[in-house]
């Protein structure tokens, strides 16, 4: 890049911000004042935003940087991804419908309340939040610090990470703060689109420039480093991947996708149960939208071989072809939306869950509709003040918290299995089992020499989880017939 | 109707155990090159493509 491009850079950048702002701002004037609008958008979200809202949460920070650093260092291993976008939202073709019918009947707007209200538990509803916000924060943690290394890289270091983390989620939190899920929806879709634009030109054009296409590229790469291509690829240390390890994260990943609250949350968001089944029909489409993100990662592979750490490979390759100044702004435009497109989403379901699950649950059963909205918004804030310290001045090992996030996520697959086809389950059943499952994957990851062929600590929490719930149920009182039935018919 | 619904669920877990180990294993070398693509990311590839296609025609088929 020339001397002085990376004003341009800047400049095509902070529009892309502005741009955000001013649609999440604009987008949440017409929802109405309580919960409903703010964290459900008056249920009246269609087809398309749900399409974006969901798909931009795939093309997260991790997808747009992470996954060319997969797909550069560890090959074959990258393809998990496709692997459960293929199959991960489907539960939600046959069982959505009808959770957005409850949703309406009996004014759900998060995870939680559908199962607490299915088995009366508070505690239930608790461990819910607790196991959401654990999921939430080093989530959106990594997001945040995505977003500082952007205008760190983009800048040549004139812009440090903590105030380019500021910049970037500064937006997020007006347009979160202001407009509720519906900023999140309008900008989702905005930065959707954006990215894959994005995703495509750069995937095409640039094993076009550096190999004349992707056949002559995989081509050299099967030549001369046929084991990056060969399943299930590489592990982090550059050794052979296991079977083990490959599988159960296409397993834990398939398993929890579909469960992950603050997606969970956006069934309550559709206008009606037509626009939940499209968007989870076109949903595997945003898989084949991550197929050239990855060439982008195969491309750097035999031309700048030993970028450390792999996640940089993008804009490494991008920074050293001397592509016009607009270009690369435009991909850090596209590195922002990944990031900000995430971290909306999760910030405005933190803030929910903790109001609506735990504090309102726990605290105050009376606590009015407009003054939980408030409470929400208050923390939003908080919520992202404390990321933003994690992601700017914290040590604290990311890594082990996302392993563990994905783990106890999954936990709540049984639950929701239990809640529409067994009956028999009852309250302590449901709470022991998902504790226990959460403790096992706890435990298997703290004491890595428990591990066994690579498999994933969450799938043995998952095996525990299913005993305890089977076995607990079977010895205690099942929930009332009467009460079930709605949730439990056809 | 009903048949369909559990077809297109019987579909997808097959899909799910061909995406992992061992059905995986059977298509996971770098050859042969398939529309550019080395033969283990054809093959998820095309099950996500197939995924997609089986879940429109059962979105087309309760439609009617």
């Amino acid at each position: 890049m020339s001397s002085g491009g990376w004003i341009v850079v800047l400049a095509v950048t902070l529009g892309y911000l502005l741009a955000s702002l001013v649609i999440g701002v604009l987008s949440g004037r017409r929802i109405s004042k309580g919960t409903e609008g703010y964290v459900a958008g008056d249920r009246g979200l269609g087809f398309i935003s749900l399409y974006f809202i969901m798909g931009a949460s795939i093309f997260s920070a991790f997808a747009f940087l992470g996954g060319p650093g997969w797909a550069y260092s560890r090959g074959a291993a990258s393809f998990y991804i496709l692997a459960y976008a293929a199959v991960g939202l489907t539960p939600w073709y046959f069982l959505a419908p009808k959770i957005s019918r409850l949703g309406r009947e009996r004014g759900y707007v998060t995870q939680a309340e559908l199962f607490a209200d299915r088995f009366q538990s508070k505690s239930l509803s608790a461990i819910l939040a607790v196991i959401s916000i654990l999921g939430f924060l080093p989530y959106l943690t990594l997001q945040i610090k995505g977003a500082g290394y952007v205008f760190a890289v983009v800048t040549e270091g004139r812009i440090p990470v903590w105030a380019g983390a500021l910049i970037a989620y500064g937006v997020v939190l007006i347009y979160v703060f202001k407009s509720g899920v519906m900023g999140v929806a309008w900008t989702n879709t905005m930065q959707g689109v954006f990215m894959l634009v994005l995703a495509w030109s750069l995937g095409l054009y640039l094993p076009a420039k550096l190999y004349g296409g992707v056949g002559p590229m995989f081509d050299q790469l099967a030549d001369q480093v046929p084991e990056l291509l060969r399943a299930p690829g590489l592990a982090a240390d550059g050794s052979a991947w296991t079977w083990g390890g490959y599988s159960s994260a296409v397993a834990i990943s398939t398993i929890g996708f579909s469960m992950w609250p603050h997606y969970f949350m956006r069934i309550f968001t559709a206008r009606s149960e037509r626009s939940l089944k499209q968007m989870v029909v076109f949903y595997p489409t945003f898989g084949i939208f991550l197929i050239p993100i990855l060439f982008i990662g195969f491309c750097g592979v035999l031309r700048f071989p030993g970028v450390e750490p792999a996640d940089t490979i993008l804009p490494t390759i991008l920074t050293s072809l001397d592509l016009p100044a607009v270009v690369i702004g435009l991909f850090c435009a596209g590195a922002l939306a990944a990031s900000m497109s995430t971290g909306d989403a999760l910030l405005h379901a933190s803030g929910s869950v903790l109001v609506r699950d735990l504090y309102r649950v726990l605290v105050r059963p009376d606590i009015d509709d407009a003054q939980q909205t408030r409470f929400i918004r208050i923390l939003v804030v908080v919520i992202g003040a404390i990321a933003f310290y994690f992601a700017v001045a914290s040590d604290l090992s990311l890594v082990l918290m996302l392993l563990l996030s994905y783990g106890f996520v999954a936990q709540i697959m049984p639950v929701f299995v239990v809640t529409f086809f067994w009956p028999r389950a009852s309250r302590a059943g449901v709470v022991a089992g998902l504790v226990t499952g959460c403790l096992v994957t706890a435990i298997w990851n703290l004491w890595p020499e428990l591990q066994w062929n690579e498999i994933h600590p969450g799938l043995w929490g998952l095996a525990a989880h299913i005993v305890v719930l089977f076995a607990v149920s079977k010895l205690t009182r099942p929930i009332d017939p009467v009460h079930t039935g709605p949730f439990l018919g056809t | 109707m009903r048949r369909a619904r559990r077809a297109v669920a019987l579909f997808f877990l097959v899909a799910f155990l061909s995406l992992i180990w061992p059905v995986y294993s059977y298509f996971a070398g770098e050859r042969p090159l398939v529309l550019g693509m080395p033969l283990s990311l054809f093959y998820v590839a095309a099950w996500l493509v197939a995924s997609f296609l089986v879940l429109l025609g059962l979105f087309l088929l309760e439609e009617r």
